[in-house]
């Protein structure tokens, strides 16, 4: 690749399914694990093996690093963060976020694992937000999670839940 | 599926290189973090085993569930408790205490009055909220925990402390040079355990998010304690799990009932409903059945007026309304409170520049009204007097409180068409202010000019 000084510098990512996506190297190190990466091993011009994102999800991050690529890097103070209203998501971010509950977990796993936390975040609201209202056995289902607490024990959870009876 | 999963526990024995297997700081410490993912991996089932999922969705690991749960809106977090063990631990641990460093206390003083003590409405409006943010959590004894980075110290303590930072204590140190009584006075007001508050009278609020409601009814002698000294300034420790605990059982119940009665007919408001039925019932729920006073207050609260639409028969007298007045007087704080809770940066600015143009527009028409007032004194001719009264005279803008927050809806929606009006009409007040100073001049000068003038012919 035959970079002139004014052009962006790109990097080439292959994923899981083989496929090469050639991106700008500012859009892929919204990705703390890929910029961890071109700092160690340097930017030889070889292709990343990501091996653990497919194609479909791997543009589908990309696309969210693109519209992002100039916020400023998260915050370190997690007390300042956790003051922060937790619910919102801004319009854009609502709008990328409307897909399949599949693809959802596929984003947000993908984000964990390229350590993107400001992708993460909006996912995991995303899903708190869809799910929010569900019963306990539809959350169950929906996370594949089996229910081992005794009778008495969801017995004793129900009560610690609501006010003392009228007497 | 276990290719996507990422845990500590991978980089033992995983095929990838140590540099891809990482995973995003959550902001639990890791030793927390271990002992949670252990217990809710034993509940989540792997693979093809008997429960009907849906076969396509990935599995999520342990720590990104964690971090879900922290995003759960308080109104549903409690529901969340019940599906397995490991999430009902998460969020009886990490998670509440996550939102306990969202948490934040406000003390009223009551409402502005004079008998009591001698406030202008200026330094009550900096004084009558006391706010509190969460500092630290605090053992037993009084002090910080040793070692605040062991698992499970933070949500294992009882109790947390709050402070101040936006200058209230130096208010009241500084009002209280002149006033020796007034510290003394509003300590009154603040402490919870104060024999002096009628039965449901709101005090200490605690919010969280876009909730707020009273902390404890009535406060327990443990559940709240105030302290002011000049040296920290205002301090106040909670007992924070039970506080947080109802704070998400109310807010839970609330929910439901405004899903439950949205088609019922309401007394105030549907929202307004709500909060006092949820409100009287923690009231309720509070009252000692073998006490007799408590007996008592129970049956005033079944005199309360009533929600829902409901028809009242007879409205109680006094002593009986007593709590009828203290409810109205809470709910006037609480609404504001929660209001300003669940408005958007943008939506406070605009409310706060809303009211900023309203004062400087009743300002304008008041230099306006003066300047009018001067030209009528200046012309003799009553019959003009008259009929430019009619012409001229401005409507008066009803007095409100200061704070926008404290106005419902609709008066929003008038004083923002009035403000408009003004804004657009501007131009024309102006000219029209222009002319009263330039004809008041013009009618003031003569008396003396035409002497002058007289003198000299």
């Amino acid at each position: 690749m035959a970079a002139t000084a004014s052009e962006p510098k790109k990097v080439t990512l292959t994923t899981s399914d083989n496929a090469d996506i050639s991106v700008e190297r500012e859009v892929a190190e919204r990705s703390i694990l890929i910029k961890n990466l071109l700092e160690d091993i340097g930017d030889n011009g070889d292709a990343i093996p990501i091996p653990n994102v497919n194609e479909a999800v791997m543009k589908k991050v990309l696309e969210w690093c693109e519209q992002h690529r100039k916020d400023p890097p998260a915050s370190q103070d997690d007390d300042a963060d956790s003051r922060k209203k937790s619910t919102d998501i801004d319009e854009w971010d609502q709008k990328f976020m409307q897909v399949d509950q599949e693809m959802l977990f596929e984003i947000i796993l993908a984000a964990n694992y390229l350590d993107i936390k400001a992708l993460l975040d909006v996912g995991c609201k995303t899903v708190a937000n869809m799910i929010k209202g569900k019963s306990p056995d539809e959350i169950r289902k929906t996370f594949n999670i089996q229910n081992d607490f005794t009778p008495e024990e969801e017995d004793q959870i129900r009560r610690e839940n609501e006010w003392a009876e009228d007497r | 599926m276990d290719r996507c999963r990422t845990t500590d526990n991978d980089d033992n024995n995983a095929p990838l290189p140590s540099y891809l297997a990482r995973h995003v700081p959550l902001g639990f410490d890791s030793d927390d973090v271990a002992t949670l993912i252990n217990a809710i991996d034993s509940s989540q089932m792997r693979g093809s085993q008997s429960t009907p999922t849906p076969p396509h969705l990935p599995h999520l690991p342990a720590e990104i569930l964690l971090h879900i749960l922290d995003h759960i809106p308080i109104h549903y977090l409690l529901d969340w408790r019940r599906v397995c063990r490991g999430f009902r631990d998460a969020i009886d641990g990490p998670v509440l205490y996550q939102h306990l460093q969202r948490t934040e206390l406000i003390g009223y003083i009551g409402p502005q009055r004079t008998d009591s003590r001698n406030l202008s409405d200026e330094d009550y409006q900096q004084l009558y909220l006391l706010r509190a943010r969460f500092l630290c959590v605090i053992d037993d004894n009084g002090t910080r925990p040793r070692d605040p980075k062991q698992a499970g110290v933070k949500w294992s303590s009882r109790y947390a402390t709050f402070n101040n930072e936006d200058g209230w204590f130096q208010k009241l140190e500084e009002l209280s040079r002149h006033d020796a009584q007034l510290k003394q006075g509003i300590l009154g007001d603040l402490n919870p355990i104060s024999a002096f508050h009628e039965f449901g009278t709101l005090q200490w609020c605690i919010k969280l998010d876009n909730a707020v409601l009273d902390v404890e009814l009535p406060i327990q002698k443990e559940g709240l304690y105030l302290a002011l000294n000049s040296e920290s300034g205002v301090r106040i420790r909670l007992l924070w799990r039970d506080a947080l605990l109802a704070l998400l059982k109310s807010e839970a119940k609330m929910r439901k009932m405004l899903e439950d009665k949205k088609d019922c007919e309401f007394t105030f408001t549907l929202q307004e409903d709500c909060l006092r039925a949820v409100r009287r019932q923690r009231l309720r729920a509070a009252l000692n059945q073998d006490d007799k006073e408590d007996r008592r207050t129970r049956w005033a609260l079944g005199l309360l007026r009533p929600l829902f639409g409901k028809i009242r028969y007879d409205k109680a007298g006094h002593p009986w309304d007593l709590l009828e007045r203290t409810e109205e007087k809470a709910m006037v704080m609480l609404k504001m409170l929660r209001r300003e809770a669940s408005l958007t940066a943008e939506e406070l600015t605009h409310l706060k520049q809303l009211a900023n143009d309203r004062a400087t527009m009743a300002e304008e028409l008041e230099s306006m009204n003066e300047l009018f007032a001067t030209w009528k004194e200046n012309l003799y001719s009553p019959v003009l007097r008259a009929t430019t009264v009619a012409i001229l005279s401005t409507e008066r803008m009803p007095d409100m409180n200061a704070n926008p927050l404290f106005w419902s809806d609709e008066m929003i929606y008038v004083e923002e068409n009035r403000v408009r009006k003004w804004i657009t009409q501007r131009k024309v007040v102006e000219q029209l202010v222009a002319l009263l100073k330039s004809s008041n001049e013009a009618l003031e000068a003569p008396e003396d000019a035409f002497d002058d003038l007289g003198s000299e012919i």
